[in-house]
């Protein structure tokens, strides 16, 4: 909806006769960012609260690793019956994926108004 | 109460309720929205199974509804999604939009009670062209070009969906719905237009391409009935067929490639549905009685937090107007409700404990581990933790939190709202009670979802991965940028060859014009000038000149003769 679609065109098309686009979110309240109350901005996004976050995060990433010192994980395969198999194989996999995506997008990335001039 | 003899398939109830939308009052709109998939769905309820209403067509027996409980599974949750869908969408949505989407969600219906191929066929056309009409109410001059090209792309998997079903007609003569071999060309033909309403490659595309260009309550319906039919449809058809493990496979990790690659927070909910599908797909190639009711599982799940993460994403750009990413961010502070929902919708998806993604995917896999199909299983793990981090994570972060964008829109009207809440609730609802599930799928269940092993196993592949997640965001750095994708083809290079071939034609007609016909006009002249009575070739020649010309043919063989 970013852009304002071209009215006469699309009343000329019979298929489309009677269809009016909708415009949203016209009336949006918007401020000025950053966004700050009593020289504060909102408490999430403090960095204060993003430093506990992170140990927070942190912590529990620790637990359910040495959970599995307690508790049985069913092999079926070999390298999955590894102490920290999942994180590991989840981190790095993911790692991976992301990387992959940034290498394709430099061969696939296209301006988003590639397709507009046909 | 049961029926046993039928007057006519539930799917017609929806018909009749998406002719009488646009001609009752406004204000009745809401109360028929609910009420005709309400009683759709208690005429489902009350099927026993087998075959109920039979027909003849074309010199064919056709089984207009056949019940069994795979069947009935798919055909509840699609009638609840026209529902809670119709419900979201009273407000915002134009008539047409609803009558249509209630029309598409009949041909779901109908194609889940297809008892034969020509009634799925009948039933599978009705939904490309609502699905058309409701993509076109998007009202934009990018919705009228992408649903031209979802109606072509639709029409086109009906042609090979139709070969295929003529010729199983004619070999076997047998038009009934049942698991078919793929040893023929026919049922290959079958098996490809299935998939081509699967979004499996080649032709993935399609969803990307359409699906985001539909309005925001329009979106929300197109992403249950179209690609999860098809996965009924396989699972009916071709149960364990190995290739489908492969297709579904290279789904998965397009989608999730692709959605990481894109800016449009609607398209990538779209890539992600590819994603889904593709486990799905998988599931029915591996075909074990725990792979098809974690297919069936899945299907009924996706469907909720599916359409619970576009109702989010569609509330977003209904308060905002704005869908992508670069544009968004910061909206939890004053979009309570639609953060929230988002969000349990985006743990669904990712499979998190004690959400419906979490008891139906995990069938999957653990069918693949049963399986011993190790390959596979990796990839679904991998696959597994790839969906927290482009679906999961990616979508609300960049959403409702990231940077703050400075907007600040309200939540949505209130029946938005009510209708998110109410999936919300469904997502947890399933994952903390996997019985209320579990009872209707087609095989009994022994799968226990919940065991210590199961659970630290899944915390730590997506916390995990939720932490690659926020390592390499510096790398996720949204851009103002499409994919390419095979619909570059038909969208770009289509086109351009076509008018360079256009252009060519108009050069080549002009050389023609000069060259052969204004030459042609000139002929004539041409005769007359050298043939002519005053022309050099009609004079009479001198003796002289021919004694000249016969000594110097003589010289020249002469010479020849000698060096020969």
């Amino acid at each position: 909806m970013s852009e304002q679609p071209d009215d006469t065109k699309l009343a000329d098309d019979p298929l489309y006769a009677g269809l009016k686009p909708v415009i949203y979110g016209e009336n949006c309240p918007r401020v000025e960012v950053p966004d700050l109350k009593d020289g504060q901005p909102h408490w999430l996004v403090r960095a204060k609260t993003i430093r506990l976050l992170w140990w927070l995060f942190s912590g529990i990433l620790a637990l359910t690793v040495l959970a599995q010192l307690f508790i049985d994980v069913h092999d079926y395969f070999t390298v999955d019956g590894w102490f920290a198999f999942y994180a590991i194989f989840g981190f790095v996999s993911c790692l991976g994926m992301v990387i992959f995506a940034k290498v394709l997008g430099l061969f696939l990335k296209r301006p988003d108004t590639y397709y507009d001039d046909l | 109460m049961t029926i046993s003899e039928l007057m006519f398939p539930p799917a017609f109830i929806m018909i009749l309720g998406a002719m009488l939308l646009p001609v009752v009052r406004a204000s009745f709109r809401p109360v028929l929205l609910v009420l005709v998939p309400l009683l759709t769905l208690l005429m489902i309820w009350n099927l026993d199974d087998g075959v109920l209403l039979t027909a003849r067509f074309l010199g064919y027996e056709v089984e207009l509804v056949e019940a069994s409980n795979v069947r009935r599974l798919f055909a509840t949750i699609f009638a609840l999604m026209a529902m809670i869908g119709g419900f979201f969408a009273f407000q915002h949505a134009r008539v047409v939009e609803m009558s249509a989407s209630m029309a598409y969600a009949a041909g779901a219906v109908g194609v889940s009670f297809a008892g034969d191929l020509i009634t799925l066929f009948l039933f599978w056309e009705f939904m490309a062209l609502f699905s058309t009409v409701v993509v076109w109410c998007g009202g934009t001059e990018e919705a009228r070009r992408a649903g031209i090209r979802y109606g072509i792309m639709h029409l086109i998997g009906g042609i090979v969906l139709k070969i295929g079903i003529e010729g199983v007609a004619v070999q076997t003569g047998s038009i009934e719905v049942q698991a078919l071999m793929l040893d023929s060309f026919a049922t290959w033909m079958i098996l490809i237009g299935v998939l081509i309403n699967a979004a499996a490659p080649p032709v993935s595309a399609w969803l990307s391409d359409a699906y985001p260009e539909a309005s925001p309550t329009g979106s929300v319906i197109l992403s249950a009935f179209t690609t999860k039919t098809a996965v009924l449809a396989l699972l009916l058809l071709f149960p364990g067929q190995q290739v489908l493990i492969w297709v579904g496979l290279y789904m998965i990790f397009y989608g999730i490639i692709y959605a990481l690659m894109e800016n449009d927070m609607r398209r990538i909910l779209a890539y992600s549905i590819v994603n889904q599908v593709g486990f799905m797909v998988v599931g029915v190639g591996i075909g074990t009685e725990l792979a098809l009711n974690g297919v069936a599982a899945h299907a009924f799940s996706h469907i909720i937090y599916k359409a619970l993460l576009l109702m989010s994403a569609g509330a977003v750009i209904v308060q905002t107007g704005k869908r992508k990413c670069t544009d968004l961010g910061g909206l939890y502070r004053t979009m309570p409700v639609t953060a929230i929902c988002g969000t349990i919708g985006a743990l669904a998806i990712s499979s998190f404990p004690y959400t419906s993604g979490f008891i139906s995917k995990s069938m999957i896999s653990q069918s693949a581990a049963y399986g011993e199909l190790a390959f596979v299983w990796y990839g679904l793990v991998a696959a597994s933790a790839g969906v927290f981090l482009h679906a999961g994570i990616k979508f609300p972060w960049f959403v409702f939190f990231q940077k703050d964008s400075g907007l600040r829109p309200k939540d949505p009207s209130w029946n938005m709202q009510a209708a998110m809440i109410i999936f919300a609730v469904a997502c947890v609802l399933l994952g903390v009670f996997p019985s209320l599930l579990y009872q209707f799928l087609p095989y009994e269940v022994t799968y226990v979802p919940y065991t210590a092993d199961h659970l630290v196993t899944q915390l730590q592949l997506l916390l995990f991965a939720g932490l690659a997640f926020f390592v390499t965001l510096p790398l996720m750095k949204r851009t103002l940028t499409i994919s390419l994708d095979i619909d570059f083809f038909y969208r770009k290079l289509g086109p351009k060859l076509w008018k360079s071939f256009v252009h060519w034609l108009v050069v080549l007609n002009g050389l023609f014009q000069t060259l052969v016909i204004d030459q042609g006009k000139r002929l004539p002249q041409l005769w007359i000038r050298y043939h002519g009575p005053d022309g050099p070739l009609a004079r009479t020649w001198p003796t002289g000149s021919m004694l000249l010309w016969v000594a110097v043919m003589l010289v020249v063989i002469l010479i020849g003769a000698r060096l020969l």
